[in-house]
Order: structure tokens, then sequence, then C-alpha cells
């Protein structure tokens, strides 16, 4: 009697959460595969194309780009994103001033609480070919103008590294509340032995930091993959498809060509990829992770 | 000797990481110069590194020029705050029961709303705006708020949050002759309001500097969002007055200045206590 009250408190309090979690997720996540098997463009009933749309994905050749372009993307600012915030930890960790320590959280930790959007506009005026400020400047050293969005072969890399300006402060904030979490005394035994600065961030901080380490590679995976702001607003995913994502594609295929239903397709094989990546993350993580 | 040498060397390491820091915070104060320059004094080069004359005029055009710019900040702070406001309750109530009551399911349901912040919206967006156009949801605040309201991590950070309040103090209450609709509202969630005000925080950031969600559900002026009217501004005049539009971003960047200089704190403690307690 006891026990089905409780069950029946412990429904209604997840209640909403679980309506939302149908309507919002669970439902959009069938109706995409169902979709997937269809031709629709909101104006006209759907029509049953079989797999059509599924074969159509291992056939189309700017799919095959994007998803090159997204998981170089993802590839790239991730390690970079991880390694630089690594290294700029280890470097301040300890430092004691207070006011030192703000000063160093506001300026690496501010690009993340702007929004992509405000980050598009102002770096695209700084990056522009002609006009642009870096641009200037390089000329007057020397070197000849670089077309930061607009050459094929540096487009991305530039993409790249306004992520890495951007949300490397994550890492570091992380990093640095895992260094102060490892006890003093693998410092200080490390210390005693002799080792050096290099040394002991090798042998000790790093592995001790190996948990922090896989949920800043899981948080941005995700977050690189879904990329969409900043080459929407920067390149529109020129030239020649340069710049253009994963979720890009799924927008453009939905809403410009109103192919819904290939857009499904595109987005099953989306998700299926952001699962098994996580998946593998984590199941890859006990040989390399260390909890103690 | 040594111990001057490493005196010498940390002071190095402090100062280049200093001037790093400035380095990476250019572009912000290039926006903020910018934005006061004439049209012309705007496309110079070199830029000086304060403008000729202060143009505050560029901020007031901001909000003369045909573009609804103040509608689109009561847009925003719409969405932002019946978003916020929702999502604290739905995830106060399931982070309450996945912590306090023992239902059947519970492991599963915790499970599967874990599993969905490995979907990501890019991707379920298409189905949600078949529903949001039936339901002639399309270009109103409403499709907004409705999608973003379910917040997985939320209920996962307020769950690890209430865990850890005693059982002894539930099991007060409920002699006390409190149901648990009580206990969660009048004693639970008041012991985890740090969690709450951080949970405030994240959101604010995530939620008003949303693009994409309103990207796909907006396209008329009146019910644009700051982030879509900046973007759309850029397009509309970028090209004549880079300076109004540097304008519009720093005044849509100043309420999320004023909540992180606030909540600094909070911010930090949430990112870091979710990923290294894991």
């Amino acid at each position: 009697m006891k026990n089905k009250k409780e069950n029946l408190t412990g429904y209604l309090f997840i209640l909403p959460a679980i309506i939302l979690f149908l309507v919002f997720v669970l439902i959009p996540v069938i109706a995409m595969v169902c979709l997937g098997f269809t031709k629709y463009n909101l104006f006209s009933a759907p029509q049953w194309t079989g797999f059509s749309n599924f074969a159509k994905i291992f056939s189309d050749g700017r799919l095959w780009t994007v998803t090159k372009n997204t998981i170089f993307l993802a590839f790239f600012s991730v390690i970079l994103n991880i390694v630089v915030g690594l290294f700029l930890a280890l470097l301040i960790a300890n430092k004691k001033s207070p006011v030192f320590n703000y000063l160093v959280r506001l300026f690496y930790f501010f690009p993340l609480i702007v929004a992509p959007v405000y980050i598009a506009v102002i770096w695209s005026n700084i990056l522009s070919a002609d006009g642009g400020l870096l641009n200037y400047y390089i000329q007057k050293i020397g070197f000849e103008a670089v077309g930061w969005l607009t050459d094929r072969k540096v487009a991305l890399k530039t993409i790249i590294g306004i992520e890495v300006w951007r949300l490397t402060g994550f890492a570091m904030l992380t990093f640095i509340a895992g260094i102060k979490n490892i006890s003093k005394d693998y410092f200080e035994a490390a210390s005693l032995d002799g080792a050096g600065v290099i040394q002991t961030a090798f042998y000790i901080t790093i592995p001790q930091l190996t948990p922090t380490i896989l949920l800043n590679l899981i948080m941005y995976v995700i977050t690189e993959l879904k990329t969409f702001d900043i080459p929407m607003l920067m390149t529109k995913g020129e030239p020649m498809d340069g710049t253009r994502t994963i979720a890009m594609y799924i927008y453009e295929t939905a809403f410009q060509k109103q192919d819904m239903g290939y857009a499904c397709a595109i987005s099953l094989f989306f998700v299926i990829g952001i699962m098994i990546l996580t998946c593998v993350q984590f199941m890859t993580s006990n040989r390399w992770v260390h909890y103690d | 000797m040594t111990k001057f040498k490493r005196k010498i060397s940390n002071f190095m390491i402090s100062f280049l990481v200093l001037v790093g820091g400035i380095i990476v915070f250019i572009p912000f104060m290039y926006m903020f110069s910018s934005s006061m320059r004439t049209p012309a004094e705007a496309f110079k080069l070199p830029p000086a590194i304060l403008p000729e004359r202060f143009m505050i005029e560029n901020y007031v055009q901001l909000f003369r020029s045909d573009l609804p710019f103040a509608g689109m900040f009561l847009n925003s702070a719409i969405v932002t705050g019946v978003t916020i406001a929702a999502q604290i309750i739905v995830c106060s109530m399931a982070a309450y029961a996945f912590a306090k009551i023992k239902f059947a399911g519970r492991n599963f349901w915790f499970m599967a709303f874990l599993m969905s912040m490995m979907i990501p919206v890019q991707a379920t967006i298409i189905p949600v705006y078949i529903m949001m156009s039936k339901l002639k949801l399309i270009n109103t605040l409403s499709s907004i708020i409705l999608i973003s309201v379910f917040n997985a991590f939320g209920i996962f950070l307020m769950r690890q949050s209430i865990a850890s309040v005693p059982d002894a103090i539930i099991e007060a209450a409920k002699i006390d002759g409190a149901g648990h609709f009580r206990t969660c509202w009048q004693i639970v969630i008041p012991m985890v309001k740090s969690t709450i005000v951080t949970l405030i925080i994240l959101n604010f950031n995530s939620i008003w500097n949303d693009y994409f969600i309103p990207y796909v559900f907006v396209s008329k002026w009146e019910k644009m969002t700051v982030p879509l009217g900046v973007a759309a501004m850029k397009g509309y005049m970028g090209s004549g007055n880079k300076s109004v539009v540097l304008a519009g971003v720093t005044v849509a960047l100043l309420p999320i200045l004023i909540v992180f200089l606030i909540g600094q704190k909070y911010i930090v403690e949430g990112l870091t206590s979710s990923s290294v307690k894991g």
C-alpha cells in the first residue's frame, strides 16, 4: 500500500519532465526515423520511399565532404582545446595572487560567455580579406594577405582557431580545479624523489587528471560535432562547402531544399555517429583513466 | 641563487600567461572601441586604440533604426525568464524524485534522461519544427520556450546535489506530517539554493545566447531574439556601418556580462564540480 503511494508520488514528480522528454526528445527521434523512409516537404503528405534516402547517404558526395569537415573540425578543436587548457592550468594552478587569478580567469573565460553570434560578428570584422585588421598587420610586417575565410585551404582552420580561442577557458578552469583536488602527498613524494617540474607534470599531475580529461573530451566532442552558428554566420559554409558542417547541411536540406525526408535520414546518421563516438570514449576510458 | 632563479621564472610565467590573456581579450576591446567610431573611421587602418571622437550616437541609432532592437531585448528577456522559471520547477521536482523517492522505474527514467543528453537538438529539430508548424506555433516565442524547457543536465546536476541532503531530514519532515510535495519545496529546495543559482546562471548564458533554435523557428522581425537580430543586422547594414552593428553586440553583451560578474563564483564552481566529481 505504502509502496503504491510512493510510486504514484514519484511519477507525479517526474511527470512534467517525462512529458517534455516524450514530446521533445523521444517522439521526435521516432518521427525522425520514420520520416527517413519518406519524401516529405511539409506541404504535402509524406510519401513512402523505402530505403532510398538511406541509400542516398552513401552516394551523396556533399554529405561525405561535410562529414569530413565536421570530423576534421571536431578532432583538432577538441585536441587543441584540451592541450592548451591543460598547459595553461599547469602553468597557473598554484599561483596565489588573487588579482592575478581573477584577471586570468576573466580574460580566458570571457569568450565562453559571449554568444557565438557576436563572436562571429567581431571576428568577421577582424578577419575580412580586405580592410580586415589582421591582414593589415600581416601585410605591414611583409607577408601576403591571407584569405582567412575565403581560401578553401585556410577557412576551416580559421574556424578551428576561433573554436580554440573561444572554448579553451573551460578546459583551463576544470583542470585548475582538478589540480587543486590532487592530494598534496603526491607532490611532496615527487619532490622528495627529486622529480623536476616537467616530470611531476607527466607522471603525477596528468595521470591524476585523467577523469577530468575524459569529461572534457566528452563535452567538447559533442559541442564541436554540432557546430553550426560560427561557420553559418562567418562563411555560410563557403568556399565550396569548405566550412560546411553536418548540422548546417541538415538545416540546408530540411529548410532550404524542403527535403525533410532526406534531412531526417542524415539526422539519424548524425545521432548514431555521436552515440557511437560517446560510447567508444566511455568504453575505452578504463584503459587510460585513473580513479582512486 | 636557485631560489632567486625560480622566482624570476615564476614571474615570467605569470607575465606571459597574463599577456596571453590580454591577447585573447583584444577582439572585445576592438569591438568596444569600434562601436563608438564614425562610419568613416571604422574602416580606417590601422585603427587608433581609442576613437577620434566618442560616437555615443551609434548606440542611440541602434534603438532608433528601423529594426526593432528594443523589442528584441524584450523578446529575449521573456524567452529567457519564462524558460528558466519553468526549467527550475521541472528540474527540481524530477531531481527530488530521483534522489529521494523510491519508485519503480526510477533508474530507467534517469538513464533515459541522461541518454538524451547525447541527442543534439540539431538532429531532432525537423520533427519538432513539423509539430510546431502543425500547431501554428512557428514565429512565436512559445515555440522557442517549449523546446528549451527540458534540461537533462539540470536534472542531473540537481539530483547530485539533493542526494547529498541527509535522509534523516526527510524522515523528520515526514514524522511532522509533511508530504513529499511540502518536503521538496519547503525543506530540500532551500537547502540546495547554490546549485539552483548555478543552474540559473548557466541556463541564462545558454538561452540568452542561443541562436540555432530561434533561427529555425522565427523569421519575423517582431519575434526575433537579440542574437538573431544582431545576426540579421550584420547582413542588413553590416557593410554600411559596422560601428552600429558592433554597438549592438556591445549592448547585447551587457546582461550576460552583469550576470557573469555577479555569479562568476557559481559558474566556476558549477562547471567544475560537475566535471571533477563526475
